[in-house]
């Protein structure tokens, strides 16, 4: 009866959360250079719905370590309430310059669903910082499910 | 970096070629057959995915996209190990792994969520990596796997499934289980010094650990609903030999710690087997623990973490939990003292198992022998 099925919901949501954000940042680089990329259409259109869904869990955390004392987040799992705590340390010490990171997390949704070139090129901004994020966060979970050389 | 991303992306696509020639060529039992099937797909779309980093790079797009190119291969290289771990499974399966994946199966073929879900089995200490819609595996130590006595621990591991099925619900509930142990806990008058900041701090800690134990405690119900009386064996004769920390933790070890301690465990899994009219099984039990902790000279005490006023709240959260997740619930039939027969269910062979264990325990290995060779044999539904 061990616990290891919180790291390996965490190790999986990462790994999803960075094949969105890898899809999506490609597909509006490309667009943005001018290039077509048919290719990954129907995956982008999947990739923006986990992205969604997982930016509605961080502001609902996030609003709820605003709100209380202690930075307490309830009903959150461990490992995302680290993950979230990553997230507001990163903006408190302006670690990042993207919107993501000094803005409101309800703006980076609103850029999710912006066809404006400027929109788009603030959200490659704020993916590859996000990218950075979550890779960093995930190198517990990785070490524990995949073990070490 | 474009000829150290295509090398290694051209090395990621050998192995999974290597990994699905592998998987191609191994028989499997009839019950890994669904596992298996959706491992050959998953290495081919892994396939796909290295292709396409490939693609990407052979029309000079790593120009446009170098850190996307780079974390897709990193990312690849993590699933591809991921694959390697899950495909152990089926290409070390043997012919003992049935009695347990058939009673996996029946498990997840009576509840809507999970009928359908291919699934697993490994070998390592009681758990599961539960992450639906995407198959399960369930791992149990070699020695229980040969027996039907320890079968029923898999019940407690399937609540993990049934919450993550119902995750936002779950979570909800749980969140409102904190907020009320918060506000049990704070102190009538507050003061503002330095020990006042350090029981806030520990109140914290507290409220925080109950995310966890709060599933813990959820899933021995489960396990309980389920299985009944064979639950509630299985769980104490696995857990009662365990080192004193089962029984008694300091305040520092109960910091965060991922289960409830166990005597606490057991009181409320007795608790709620007296509710189910498990009344023999439930005394038996305590009083075995009772007797266990006596000899240990252990003093019952949560340091907080656990007080008598939480029990109203904590009952009727996994009260609710129970109903949002609707486990399959033993029957008259699955602990009557009627012989099991191919017709009857897995519940019902676990429960006649523990009788035949406690009541002829010299009998019993021949008996399990025969009953699991019976139950493996005839045709599943």
């Amino acid at each position: 009866m061990t616990a290891d099925w919180l790291t390996f919901q965490s190790f999986q949501r990462s790994q999803g959360v960075l094949k969105a954000i890898n899809t999506l940042s490609a597909h509006l680089k490309l667009m943005l250079n001018g290039v077509a990329d048919e290719e990954r259409s129907q995956a982008v259109d999947r990739s923006a719905e986990t992205l969604q869904a997982f930016f509605d869990e961080l502001e609902a955390a996030a609003r709820q370590a605003d709100r209380r004392e202690s930075a307490l987040m309830l009903g959150v799992d461990p490992r995302f309430r680290e993950f979230v705590h990553d997230y507001l340390t990163a903006r408190r010490h302006h670690r990042f310059r993207s919107r993501l990171f000094t803005g409101p997390i309800g703006d980076i949704k609103t850029l999710l669903s912006s066809n404006a070139r400027s929109d788009q090129e603030a959200l490659v901004e704020c993916l590859a910082e996000l990218r950075i994020l979550v890779e960093e966060h995930m190198s517990d979970d990785v070490s524990q499910i995949l073990g070490a050389i | 970096m474009r000829t150290i991303l295509r090398e290694s992306n051209l090395d990621l696509l050998g192995e999974v070629e290597r990994l699905i020639t592998a998987l191609k060529a191994t028989p499997v039992v009839p019950e890994l057959a669904p596992y298996h099937d959706h491992m050959v797909r998953a290495c081919a779309d892994l396939h796909e995915q290295i292709c396409h980093n490939l693609r990407d790079m052979e029309l000079g797009r790593d120009d446009i996209l170098p850190e996307e190119i780079l974390s897709e291969t990193q990312r690849l290289a993590r699933d591809l190990r991921l694959h390697n771990r899950l495909a152990g499974p089926t290409l070390r399966g043997l012919k003992s792994d049935r009695l347990s994946l058939r009673v996996i199966g029946w498990l997840h073929a009576v509840h809507k969520e999970t009928t359908g879900v291919p699934v697993a089995m490994s070998t390592e200490e009681f758990g599961i990596w539960p992450q639906p819609p995407h198959p399960v595996v369930y791992f149990m130590p070699v020695s229980a796997q040969y027996s039907l006595l320890y079968q029923p621990l898999f019940f407690h591991e399937f609540g993990h499934l049934l919450y993550a099925s119902h995750k936002p619900e779950m979570d909800s509930l749980v969140q409102d289980l904190q907020t009320q142990i918060a506000e049990l806990l704070e102190p009538l008058a507050r003061r503002n010094d330095v020990h006042a900041q350090a029981e806030e701090r520990q109140r914290t800690v507290i409220v925080l650990t109950w995310y966890k134990w709060a599933q813990e405690l959820f899933c021995d119900a489960v396990g309980l609903m389920i299985g009944g009386p064979a639950f509630i064996h299985a769980f104490s004769h696995y857990l009662r030999m365990s080192p004193r920390a089962e029984y008694h933790c300091s305040p520092d070890e109960l910091r965060l710690r991922p289960h409830p301690v166990t005597w606490l465990r057991t009181r409320l899994l007795t608790r709620r087997a007296r509710e189910l009219d498990c009344m023999a099984v439930a005394d038996a039990v305590e009083q075995q623990w009772t007797t266990i902790a006596a000899a240990l000279g252990v003093v019952e005490d949560y340091y907080g973490f656990y007080e008598e006023e939480f029990l109203p709240v904590i009952w009727q959260t996994l009260d609710d939990m129970l109903v949002e997740a609707e486990p399959y619930r033993f029957t008259r039939q699955d602990v009557g003292e009627e012989e099991w027969t191919v017709d009857s269910t897995p519940v019902h062979l676990l429960n006649r198992a523990w009788r035949q264990f406690k009541n002829h325990p010299d009998e019993y290995p021949s008996w399990e022998h025969q009953s699991i060779a019976i139950f493996c044999d005839h045709p599943s539904e």
